[in-house]
């Protein structure tokens, strides 16, 4: 299983890489080499054999924000709006380069391996939590691992796949998830005829690498704050079951510590840093002498210069944006459905809720096609898309395919060409990468 | 087969959405008036007191051209507009003029517009005895702590053919093949099988 995953990750990433190598020097956006020229003294350097062809290329949208944060002498962001980008990410790109982290190529190559390995162990992480949610027998155990192969196997073909080709934070967030999500699955009683439990022996695994790791991948991109909704669902259980002390020991202990973490970094460390001479989102305290506003950095930061918020995003010439998300709009909302509805699964209840609370959130607030780059950090879609595919084994079935397995169909088709034109396009710095 | 319909559905996709770009880039089209009077070339350019003063982009015999010039965030938005001469363009044709800089220097290009000079008007400290294309535009800090320095900026001119300016067209090329490729190779099948039987 893990040297067949491992040769198709290599092919897949192989031939991404190829395509980004035979993209015109030339980008859309030319701003790369004015970057270059302030971020690298040398020309030489600048204009060297691959560096031209290959690793330039890879510093185009966010990457920009990313590479300067991991060669800026302090480590810390020089202005308001990038506190937006993840200083968890940069600082482990930073702590690896320590000795050299002004080198800004020794820092990209660095920082495009440490993404590869991540989006690498994502994927064999979740390959063992589709197999732990799907089996819950014996007999079952052809069936997960069929559908845990498939699994990981789709995930190495997410449609986020042209952005981790180069130094984004999403695979640190999608590893943190997948290890967070099959800490809290095995440290959790499933009620076949019984009541769900959180036996003691499993306070740890819960209360600490769970929390953990969803407080960290919430950290590293905000949409993971999601995650969260695992401890308000196994909380509302465990209270409905009369285990109150289990309940506030597991995930109301949990639920706090993480949000505690949230507050910290999203309230307290930017009202330190720029209250209240900032002005603007300062001044919206709910308290007075109280660092808590009612508009955090991140949603001040994502408004005022991204223009983000509730239905700004519906005009018409957004149009094409909204059309790009479509495929994935469309995955998520039907794999919600098809695990809630046609095959519906108790353990996989919160997973459904976080998945639908994203696409709503997305949809109406959000610059809509930033779907397709962050929905990977849930399994539920590649579940939904692996599931039918274990289900239609007979290839011919798929020839004529009906229904569910009609959408699944377009959807693999829609991926063939996406990853590809999006991988060029990213390297031309190009929209709509 | 690939046919011609689907690839020219696909090139007109693509320039569609390059008609929104955000982020970091701002651009405007502009094609010279069938009766603009151009400079010709045993015309004298501008007064020798005027070298410098306004910088310019020429074309000549090139499809396009790009300056790099330093614009000074630190002025007020009345003192901070950027003027560049636009010089051997041709009658009749459609450019683009494209102005990029690095999103390492949070700025906004406002108010980005070609303007004509008539000829012996002074304009800027600087007269000239042929009508002048100028490209405007004022640049803005819009960060908060606001950044004072010299941002690089780069303003590019390009030449547009069938509606798209040419410096794409490499990209589109590329794009075309491997859909192309796409297509031929049967790629979305080839991948539906590997799914269906790993």
């Amino acid at each position: 299983m893990l040297a067949g995953l491992t040769l198709y990750f290599v092919l897949f990433r192989s031939i991404q890489y190829l395509l980004v190598f035979l993209t015109p020097v030339r980008q859309f956006d030319t701003s790369t080499a004015l970057l270059l020229n302030e971020l690298c003294s040398s020309p030489t350097e600048i204009n060297s054999y691959w560096n031209k062809y290959f690793w330039n290329k890879l510093l185009a949208w966010d990457a920009v924000f990313f590479i300067k944060n991991m060669t800026s002498r302090n480590g810390r962001p020089q202005f308001e709006h990038e506190y937006a980008f993840s200083q968890l990410w940069s600082s482990l790109v930073r702590l690896v380069t320590k000795s050299n982290s002004e080198n800004i190529y020794y820092v990209l190559k660095v920082a495009v391996a440490m993404e590869n390995v991540l989006f690498y162990l994502s994927g064999i992480v979740l390959y063992f939590l589709t197999k732990k949610t799907f089996s819950h027998s014996k007999k079952q155990s052809q069936f997960s691992e069929s559908i845990a192969r498939k699994t990981s196997l789709l995930f190495f073909l997410t449609s986020a796949a042209g952005f981790l080709t180069s130094i984004y934070s999403e695979p640190l967030s999608f590893f943190l998830a997948f290890i967070g999500i099959l800490s809290r699955e095995s440290s959790i009683s499933i009620p076949v005829s019984g009541q769900f439990d959180c036996p003691w022996r499993y306070w740890f695994s819960y209360s600490f690498i769970s929390m953990i790791c969803f407080t960290l991948a919430s950290l590293n991109r905000s949409n993971c704050i999601l995650l969260g909704i695992y401890f308000v669902f196994d909380l509302i259980e465990l209270t409905k079951n009369r285990r109150l002390v289990k309940a506030i020991c597991f995930p109301l202990l949990s639920g706090l510590l993480m949000l505690s973490a949230l507050i910290y970094q999203q309230y307290y460390l930017p009202y330190r840093t720029f209250c209240p001479q900032r002005g603007e989102w300062c001044k919206s305290q709910l308290f007075p002498n109280l660092f808590i506003t009612t508009t955090s950095l991140y949603s001040y930061i994502q408004g005022h210069y991204w223009e983000v918020g509730f239905l700004k995003y519906w005009t018409l010439n957004n149009l094409p944006n909204f059309l790009l998300a479509v495929p994935n709009i469309i995955i998520l909302v039907y794999s919600s459905m098809y695990f809630s509805k046609i095959y519906p699964s108790y353990n996989l209840k919160p997973l459904v809720w976080i998945t639908r609370v994203l696409v709503v959130t997305v949809c109406i607030f959000a610059h809509v096609q930033i779907l397709n780059r962050i929905a990977s950090f849930i399994p539920l879609h590649l579940w939904y898309l692996a599931d039918r595919l274990v289900k239609t084994s007979d290839p011919k079935q798929m020839e004529n395919p009906k229904g569910d397995d009609k959408i699944v169909k377009f959807y693999i088709y829609w991926l063939a060409f996406w990853i590809p034109l999006q991988t060029v396009l990213f390297a031309a710095f190009l929209p709509p990468a | 087969m690939v046919r011609p319909q689907n690839v020219h559905w696909f090139i007109a996709t693509i320039v569609f959405f390059i008609g929104f770009v955000h982020a970091n880039t701002e651009s405007i089209l502009y094609k010279v008036p069938h009766n603009f009077p151009l400079k010709k070339p045993r015309d004298s350019s501008t007064y020798a007191r005027d070298v410098n003063l306004i910088s310019s982009i020429s074309l000549s015999g090139e499809a396009m051209s790009q300056i790099t010039i330093e614009a000074n965030t630190t002025d007020l938005e009345l003192h901070n507009t950027t003027y560049i001469e636009l010089a051997d363009l041709q009658r009749d044709e459609t450019y683009q003029i494209k102005v990029c800089w690095s999103a390492i220097h949070p700025i906004s290009i406002n108010n980005l517009q070609t303007i004509t000079i008539p000829r012996f008007t002074e304009f800027q400290g600087t007269k000239s005895d042929y009508a002048r294309i100028l490209v405007t535009f004022q640049v803005l800090s819009d960060s908060y702590p606001s950044e004072h320095a010299m941002v690089p900026i780069q303003v590019s001119l390009i030449t547009t053919r069938l509606g798209i300016p040419v410096d794409i067209y490499p990209t589109l090329i590329v794009m075309v093949l491997l859909v192309a490729g796409l297509v031929v190779t049967r790629a979305p099948h080839v991948l539906n099988d590997l799914l269906l039987k790993f």
